[in-house]
């Protein structure tokens, strides 16, 4: 072996790591410009021969064997951190938070005529409240859909593909509401055409807002949020319009501006291109994935989304109809106890960012556990996996408590600072905060577990339990509403996510229990 | 992954005499996306085919203008494509299959999986058993629906049991009885389980054409030795259909690019290599005929036990009626062109490297590079450093470029890159549009160039930049005299119709009987590579900063343009018969640069320098590239006083003049030559014999000197044996002069073997004269 060749073999070591045979390191000689001119100089027939030499003596010299050591530890180090989702957690999860919070503060601005007008805008806010409960099982499903693997490629193509997706879903929900305004008087028949309306401008902020945080740009949307909550309030306060025109200008501007930002973001990513070259071809990651696949991949998770965002609302609608008689203040709800979902709502805000931040960088963290674990030993991925899941609900629950204690502070400070406020809250609030509060951190729980099932392709279990909950909950709901007080209805929805965290759990500990398996079929 | 289907399908094969061969091609193996494929289908209007593409579709399939003899078209995802699905197979097979039970996985599938990855580890398994493995595998997928299949514990099982009995535990003293260091392995070596995912994932996309009925045909043309050979090889042994396969570039060897590229673990690595050789080895031995585009890949067959007897080359065809000088409007400043990705592959850094270089000689030299982003972290790296090196005046990124010609009629010089390929596309697309080629020495660019362009060892900007620099030196006249005599070379070697026949004649050959040739229609005329919207070129480049991307809109200071109504008659300059024979049958290449350029051994400077030598030199051989009318028109003795060729009157007068290059004119003509002349020509025999036996050296040269006589070519070969250099050196240019029957050989050899740089040089300088005067009758010969 000459001096020659164990230079060249510490070359190709550091540029190739382990040699898988001659072919390769011919390969890696001819890439460094060495052909057989060279191999001849160096007393060799040609470069096969070379090569060939090249890896024996990669196995036999001590330099090269700790330099492909070397190599071959930073490559599987660089897989491990390619695994790793995108920001810190907590920024993540702030991002997820940060335009729920604005929406809300937004919906306060806007509605805070009606709550002090009283009941004055009685049909149009019906007509609007439906109008935005409808639209929103459509957004949820929307924008887990986008999240779906391989539901979005690269390029404006990439982007308009699941909007037009996002559009005809829209439509057929905005149908689906309108033959069931024709065919029942659920608001005023004036209203309709308010409804429709408003379903479909809202329908489209969620649409525009799902598309921007899809394309990472979750801070925008609060910005557009902001923007759009600025607009009505600047055109109802200080022009003096009508509530419906300020609402509407907002919302279209918010929508405008989210889509905008998307639209941008998705023209700055480039579709890989095919490349001139004679081949060589690096590794493709994220060509846009046939229409197909992505229905496929989004068809669950768009069924979890809506079943699962209809088990939220269902026990509310039940609670508006248990009234005899109806309120006749805002919605026909009770503010009593709407005001404890509001509170529960707002008080697992934090879990839910949680939850949602720890799902997106889920599969990433078992990619890399799995990247960690040699291959004689796959049951070691079992218990780092689910410490990964353990964790991520410990950090919930603890958020869930944190906002508990901290609406409950800003619930009391509010209603010593608002008559109105005190006026509302009742002994009924705080029952349906009592009941709902634990019910929508198992719903969180349930999510994050969906999360799960969706990383390892295995989302049967996801739909079966959202739509058994959702089924669960409606008829428990109904019943309760029938014989039992207003604020009991709170339980159904208790009932239905018991149901559906029990489902959507087991089926993920039961993939977590061979995770090699499941990871190997993803396909 | 179910495959797309053209909505024509199914086009069922109608009854007719028109023979039906199935076209299969693979992105990244395949050469420039569909080239050889678009070239096929195009310009064989008398053949049907069906197109089975893997990864990006051909050009000819794109847009609307399909050719009507493209029956059918099929296409799946690239085996890397991390966005597609498991495979499921095309449509009306799908709703035949079912979920296999996982019984019938663990029964069945499992053994034919394990047979066929056994098969792949195996040296004996590449050919009729690996065939067979394919054929159980392929009729499992009939029954079965591929993508739970591929899903099943079963399949995890197999490969998890094969990555592991390839690594033996050195815990295992059962696995490793002689605790042989090299048999076992630690346990931070050993495979992960996310590798053996994904080596499951790879493997069922990598097999992905079993799930598609393979159409009959009457011919399998394979464009790789990949996974898109899996239907030649079934079509093969189970019907006996010919295989052709013709390679641009070479499966295994791109593969293992391809997977470093990707910064793939080792037991990935070699998963994918063994599928990817055993596949390559089991298509080679079944082929009946392989096409290599150049030696260069034949090498690598040859390597992978391809057997000798079923290769010819078949070089790759281009368009050179699209690709021409074309005219436009030019900087006045000198511009190098080069049109490239951005990315590790075709190292834009040494293009960095190189401008700094040039501008320190040239100082308004200008680079321009076309070519989109594929590495972005690169592309930030090489913009940083173009502003820390100052060169944002000199090196100019435009982006993407659809009319390749007009951007490299943009330039004075072509430069490439490459790290490695085997036979970039730019480099014969600049030397049939006529423009300067500096290339670095990789794959089989300098077997492609065949002397009509210089090339440089990988990395070494500095002798890339003596090449450019001097190459820019020149005349704009002189080199528009080397750049046609390039773009000669280049027709007569790359154009499209001799393309189109050698395939006829590779068809006929295997049974398929085509009408005679016809003049391709409109062949190649789809552009692969998109027009880029104005707003579209590289996003990230400062505006301001950016050149147009197009011809067109060329810098505002663009005034030269160059000549489009130039006429260049086709002719062929390849070097004849006997050489081709005598370099292929010793494995020396026909190339006619100094060998030694492309050694990177040499270290930066002693490399530059020699590459600078033979750039001056080659310079030289290009000036006495005639003009083709006017030196034509000259009297015969007015070339002796061309200022171009001094000492090589003769070259000049007969290239340009095809009459001269007959031997008894040539004498003629020499009568005129000082130093040449009746009184050498009439030299008696005797009087040579001993002047060439003389002890003097200087008396020996001197006879040589005086040689003119062609019958004399023995004695010049035999003196290129002689101990003085200097002997050597007449000898060799005698032989370039005498254009002897042995003349080509015998310089070849001395190119690639004499010890003498200068007699290397010179015998590249004289059998660059050889080539010029073997050049064929423009006006009746035949190419």
């Amino acid at each position: 072996m000459t001096e020659g060749v164990e230079e060249l073999t510490l070359e190709v070591t550091a540029q190739a790591g382990r040699l898988a045979g001659a072919a390769e390191a011919a390969s890696v000689l001819e890439s460094m410009g060495i052909g057989d001119e060279r191999a001849k100089t160096m007393g060799r027939a040609n470069v096969f021969r070379l090569a060939a030499e090249v890896v024996e003596e990669q196995d036999r010299s001590p330099a090269a064997l700790a330099g492909r050591a070397r190599v071959e530890a930073r490559l599987r180090s660089d897989r491990v951190a390619g695994h790793r989702a995108p920001g810190r957690a907590a920024l993540r999860g702030a991002a997820i938070a940060v335009p729920v919070v604005a929406s809300f503060a937004a919906s306060t601005v806007l509605t805070a005529s009606l709550w002090n007008d009283g009941p004055a805008g009685i049909e149009r806010a019906t007509a609007i409240g439906l109008a935005a409960a409808t639209s929103l099982p459509v957004a949820a499903g929307f924008v887990l859909a986008m999240g779906a693997p391989g539901a979005r490629g690269p390029g404006v193509h990439g982007t308009l593909r699941p909007a037009l997706a996002g559009i005809v879903a829209a439509v057929v929900s905005g149908l689906a509401l309108w033959a069931a305004l024709s065919a029942k008087d659920l608001i005023a028949p004036s209203e309709v055409g308010v409804a429709l309306g408003y379903f479909a401008m809202l329908s489209a902020l969620w649409l525009a807002g799902g598309l921007a945080v899809a394309a990472g740009r979750e801070w925008w949307v609060t910005i557009a949020f902001a923007g759009g909550t600025a607009v009505a309030v600047v055109l109802r306060l200080l022009v003096e319009t009508s509530l419906a025109t300020a609402q509407s200008a907002g919302i279209l501007a918010a929508a405008a501006v989210a889509l905008a930002v998307a639209v941008r973001t998705a023209r700055g990513i480039r579709t890989l291109p095919r490349s001139r070259t004679n081949g060589s071809r690096t590794g493709r990651a994220g060509g846009p994935a046939p229409a197909r696949v992505s229905v496929r991949a989004a068809v669950p998770v768009v069924l979890f989304g809506t079943a699962f965002a209809a088990l939220v609302f269902v026990s509310q609608i039940a609670t508006w109809y248990s009234q005899s008689p109806p309120h006749d203040w805002i919605l026909s709800l009770r503010p009593d106890t709407q005001a404890g979902w509001t509170w529960a709502l707002v008080a697992v805000l934090g879990a839910v960012a949680v939850v949602a931040a720890s799902a997106q960088g889920f599969a990433g963290s078992v990619a890399a556990v799995a990247d960690r674990t040699p291959l004689t030993a796959p049951g070691r991925m079992t218990p780092e996996i689910a410490a990964v899941r353990r964790r991520a609900i410990g950090w919930a629950i603890l958020a869930a408590v944190a906002g508990a204690a901290a609406s409950f502070v800003v619930v009391v400070a509010w209603m010593a600072a608002s008559t109105s406020m005190a006026d509302t809250v009742g002994r009924d609030t705080a029952f349906v905060f009592a009941i709902v509060g634990p019910g929508l951190i198992l719903a969180a729980l349930a999510a994050f577990d969906c999360a799960v099932l969706v990383t390892f392709r295995r989302p049967r279990a996801a739909v079966v339990g959202a739509v058994a909950g959702l089924a669960v909950a409606a008829a428990a709901s109904v019943v309760l509403a029938k014989v039992a007080a207003g604020w009991t209805v709170a339980a159904g929805f208790d009932a239905g996510v018991v149901v559906c965290w029990a489902l959507v759990g087991a089926g993920a500990r039961r993939v977590l229990r061979a995770p090699d398996v499941a990871l190997a079929g993803r396909g | 992954m179910r495959a797309r289907e053209s909505p024509a399908q199914p086009a069922p094969h109608a009854p007719s005499t028109r023979p039906l061969v199935l076209l299969t091609t693979e992105e990244g193996l395949s050469g420039e996306p569909g080239c050889l494929a678009n070239s096929l289908v195009r310009g064989l209007a008398d053949v049907d085919f069906v197109v089975w593409s893997l990864g990006a579709v051909p050009a000819v399939l794109r847009g609307r203008n399909l050719p009507g003899n493209v029956v059918r078209t099929i296409s799946q995802p690239s085996w890397n494509d991390l966005a597609g699905e498991p495979p499921r197979g095309n449509g009306r097979a799908t709703r035949r299959r079912s979920r296999p039970s996982p019984r019938e996985v663990e029964r069945t599938f499992v053994p034919l999986l394990r047979t066929f990855l056994e098969t792949t580890i195996d040296p004996a398994g590449p050919g009729e058993r690996l065939a067979a493995a394919l054929l159980d595998l392929r009729d499992a997928f009939r029954r079965w629906e591929p993508g739970a299949t591929w899903r099943s514990p079963g399949a995890w099982d197999v490969v998890r049991d094969h990555l592991l009995v390839r690594t033996p535990d050195a815990g295992r003293p059962d696995v490793d009885p002689d605790g042989d260091r090299a048999e076992a392995w630690s346990a931070d070596e050993l495979p992960t389980v996310g590798e053996a995912a994904q080596a499951l994932r790879w493997l069922g996309r990598l097999l992905a054409p079993l799930t598609v009925e393979v159409p009959w045909a009457d011919l399998v043309h394979a464009t790789a030795a990949g996974c898109s050979a899996i239907p030649g090889i079934l079509a093969k042994v189970e019907r006996g259909t010919p295989l052709i396969l013709s390679e641009h570039g070479v499966a295994p060897r791109d593969r293992y690019l391809a997977l470093r590229s990707m910064g793939t673990p080792f037991h990935l690595k070699r998963f994918v290599g063994d599928v990817s050789g055993a596949l390559a080895r089991t298509t080679y031995r079944l082929a009946d005929r392989m096409t290599p585009a150049s030696r260069y890949s034949m090498r690598w067959e040859l390597a992978y036990g391809a057997a000798r007897g079923n290769i010819e080359v078949v070089p790759p065809g281009v368009d050179d009626e699209r690709f021409r000088p074309v005219a436009v409007p030019r900087s006045e400043r000198p511009t190098v062109v080069q049109i490239a990705p951005v990315d590790a592959e075709h190292d834009p850094e040494t293009l960095l490297s190189v401008a700094e270089i040039v501008r320190r000689e040239i100082p308004d030299v200008m680079f321009v590079h076309f070519g989109e982003v594929v590495d972005q972290s690169l592309w930030e790296r090489v913009r940083r450093l173009r502003g820390e090196r100052g060169l944002e005046e000199t090196v100019r990124f435009a982006g993407p470029v659809a009319d390749v010609p007009r951007a490299l009629a943009l330039g004075d010089v072509a430069l490439v890159t490459s790290r490695s390929e085997t036979l970039p596309p730019p480099v014969l697309e600049a030397a049939t549009c006529a423009v300067a080629v500096v290339a670095t020495d990789t794959g089989g660019v300098r077997e492609a160039l065949n002397g009509g362009g210089i090339v440089a060892p990988v990395g070494n900007a500095a002798a890339l930049a003596d090449a450019v620099a001097a190459t820019l030196r020149i005349s704009p006249e002189q080199r528009d005299r080397a750049r046609l005599g390039a773009r000669e070379q280049a027709v007569s070697r790359f154009g499209l119709r001799r393309f189109l026949d050698d395939y006829r004649a590779q068809y006929a050959a295997l049974g398929i009987e085509l009408a005679p040739a016809r003049e391709p229609a409109g062949a190649a005329t789809d552009e692969v590579i998109r027009v880029p919207e104005a707003e579209e070129v590289i996003a990230a480049e400062p505006t301001a900063d950016a050149p147009a991307e197009t011809a067109d809109e060329a810098p505002a200071d663009a005034e030269a343009t160059l000549e489009t109504d130039v006429e260049v008659p086709p002719a062929d300059s390849e070097t004849g018969p006997e050489d081709e024979s005598a370099a292929a049958d010793e494995g020396v290449r026909d190339d006619v640069t100094d060998e030694r350029a492309g050694e990177p051994s040499a270290g930066g400077g002693r490399a530059a320098a020699e590459a600078a030598m033979v750039v001056d030199r080659w310079l030289d051989v290009w000036k006495r590239v005639p003009e083709p009318s006017p030196a034509a028109e000259e009297p015969a003795g007015a070339a002796a006083d061309q200022p171009d060729v001094p000492g090589h009157p003769v070259e000049a007068t007969a290239a340009a003049d095809p009459e001269a290059a007959a031997p008894e004119k040539i004498g003629a003509r020499d009568a005129s030559v000082p130093g040449g002349g009746d009184e050498a020509a009439s030299e008696r025999p005797a009087d040579l014999r001993s002047r060439l036996a003389d002890p003097d050296p200087l008396v020996r040269a001197e006879a040589l000197r005086d040689l003119n006589d062609p019958s004399a070519t023995d004695a010049a070969g035999r003196a290129m044996a002689d101990d003085a250099p200097q002997v050597r050196l007449e000898a060799a240019r005698a032989l370039g002069r005498l254009n002897g029957p042995r003349a080509g050989r015998l310089l070849t050899e001395a190119l690639s073997a004499d010890p003498s740089r200068e007699v290397r040089i010179e015998a590249v300088d004289a059998l660059a004269a050889l080539l010029a005067r073997r050049r064929p009758d423009r006006t009746g010969g035949s190419p």
